[in-house]
């Protein structure tokens, strides 16, 4: 159903209706957020980023083939996306991208900190696709082209973590 | 939801940024108009719509309309999947969407597109569950040309046991009824009868066609007045697994409520015993240390569709370590000539192969 959706506001929007992109936006900023996240971990550089995904959304939405996963396909800007940082930011780390990274990282408290100091980067990229965008198992397979059995365990794995982290911190 | 879930999500929507003003109004490369949703093709319309233009053409040239009225008939009628309604002059080559349920035990419904590629494979019971439960597997069947991946499930019933290769039987292809469908059953069971004739197997392939709505009730769907387009649309946005269709629909409301699902689901004190049992013929795909876990109960729909996939994945190792040696045994592929012996003369003894099919389910 969410697909259906989603579907149908791209389509909107492949007409120029702006209308239709902010809610589009409204409607998958937390998904799109939390997924980029567990690629760049840190909240200034997935902040620019999800501008400029939601940009790269109106550039080629005539790519965008109707009837499709829309989800699927926004996910897949993003990952390319967030993955393109990370491969420049490999080449160009500088003084102040560590400063910013720590910066952000003190600044963080609560669950989220707790994940990113527990979980492998696959482990929290899991569980965000499961808890906060809502996908199966098997869906999260498919995105992460990784078997559905190793999504499971993976996730099971990560609750447990959390479960065993928050425990001590509280 | 875990409390702890619950706050990330909070923390998480404290931090999402509002969209700026420079996307907001950034342009659209949109296209011209709306993209359209895929229609069903309507032949009514379409022989409306060319029937207006047909008859202004007559009226202004009507030696080259009585030509065409003779040549299109002829050429079309030469040419594979035209439709038969009879209208002369003005039938289209359609290629549409095809529905077949394919039955074994397991029991799965397969979409396929207009270039006959398996879009969907949906699971109709548990034993179906067990084959697609694995994204690798349906991998080997979505994409695929609806022979290969029929073939493909039908070799993995055999591996598991569900079909006996050493035995004779028969399995049931059934098509939702459509004269312009990429795929008609009889290419899927001429596919199938090749394999078992390769296989050495004396298994029958029963075809069937069913109108759209005796077709839907035999596979347990939901009907759709779009035709296989329809259905095939349906499909597409269910859950592929069984057991998470039932979840869905049964849906408990408290967490206790998930629990009782899942044991009235699956007996855990047996599978435990029968994966114990033959645990030392497991060898890959399946960690017994995922054991341990199914004991607990779930209080959520995702923790009953974890420890379900753990479940399946063990079910899926258990039934094929068990039944490898069935599968591997040497058999001698059965002629062309020997395979319709055998078709005939259980025609002869059951009136017809649906007949011994029925036979078999009693």
């Amino acid at each position: 159903m969410r697909h259906i959706h989603t579907d149908k506001l791209l389509r909107r929007i492949a007409t120029g209706d702006n209308v239709a992109f902010e809610e589009l936006y409204e409607r998958t900023k937390r998904g799109v957020f939390s997924f980029l996240h567990t690629y760049l971990h840190n909240y200034a550089d997935t902040e620019d980023a999800m501008q400029t995904v939601y940009l790269k959304i109106k550039m080629h939405i005539s790519s965008y083939r109707a009837g499709t996963n829309g989800d699927a396909w926004i996910l897949q800007i993003a990952k390319n996306h967030a993955l393109d940082i990370v491969r420049s930011k490999k080449h160009t780390q500088s003084i102040d991208d560590i400063e910013i990274a720590t910066e952000s990282f003190s600044e963080e408290h609560g669950v989220m900190d707790v994940m990113q100091k527990v979980l492998s980067e696959e482990e929290y990229r899991i569980m965000t696709l499961h808890v906060v965008s809502g996908y199966k198992h098997r869906e999260i397979a498919e995105i992460l082209d990784c078997p559905t059995g190793t999504v499971t365990s993976k996730y099971k794995r990560a609750v447990e973590k959390m479960r065993n982290a928050l425990k001590e911190v509280e | 939801m875990d409390s702890w879930k619950k706050r990330w999500i909070q923390e998480l929507d404290g931090k999402i940024p509002k969209l700026s003003e420079e996307v907001r109004n950034a342009p659209i490369y949109a296209s011209a108009e709306e993209q359209p949703t895929k229609k069903r093709f309507s032949f009514r319309d379409w022989v409306l719509a060319h029937k207006r233009r047909f008859y202004g053409v007559i009226a202004t040239a009507s030696a080259a309309v009585a030509t065409l009225t003779i040549v299109l008939p002829i050429a079309l009628q030469s040419t594979p999947g035209t439709s038969s309604s009879g209208e002369s002059g003005v039938l289209p080559i359609v290629n549409t969407a095809s529905v077949m349920l394919l039955e074994i035990n397991p029991k799965a419904v397969f979409s396929v597109d207009k270039e006959g590629v398996v879009t969907d494979v949906v699971a109709l019971n548990q034993d179906a569950d067990v084959i697609i439960s694995d994204t690798a597997r349906t991998a080997e069947m979505e994409g695929k040309t609806a022979q290969q991946a029929m073939q493909t499930f039908v070799d993995y019933a055999a591996k598991l046991g569900y079909l006996n290769l050493n035995a004779q039987s028969a399995i049931r292809v059934t098509e939702y009824e459509n004269e312009t469908a990429s795929v008609q059953v009889t290419d899927i069971g001429a596919s199938l009868e090749t394999y078992f004739k390769t296989m050495g197997a004396q298994i029958v392939v029963v075809q069937d066609t069913l109108s759209g709505e005796e077709f839907c009730q035999r596979a347990g769907i939901e009907n759709s007045d779009q035709g296989t387009d329809g259905v095939a649309q349906s499909l597409s946005a269910l859950p592929a697994l069984y057991s998470e269709r039932e979840a869905v629909e049964q849906s408990p409301t408290d967490a206790s409520g998930w629990g009782e699902l899942f044991n009235q689901t699956l007996s855990i004190k047996d599978f435990f015993k029968w994966i114990w049992s033959i645990k030392d013929i497991i060898s890959n795909g399946f960690d017994l240390e995922l054991l341990p876990g199914l004991s607990s109960d779930p209080q959520t729909f995702e923790e009953y569709m974890s420890k379900m996939q753990v479940y399946l994945t063990g079910r899926f190792a258990g039934l094929q370590a068990m039944h490898k040696n069935i599968y591997e045994d040497a058999r001698e592929e059965i002629s062309d000539s020997d395979y319709q012996a055998y078709l005939d003369g259980l025609i002869e003894e059951h009136g017809s192969l649906s007949a011994y099919w029925e036979s078999l389910q009693k």
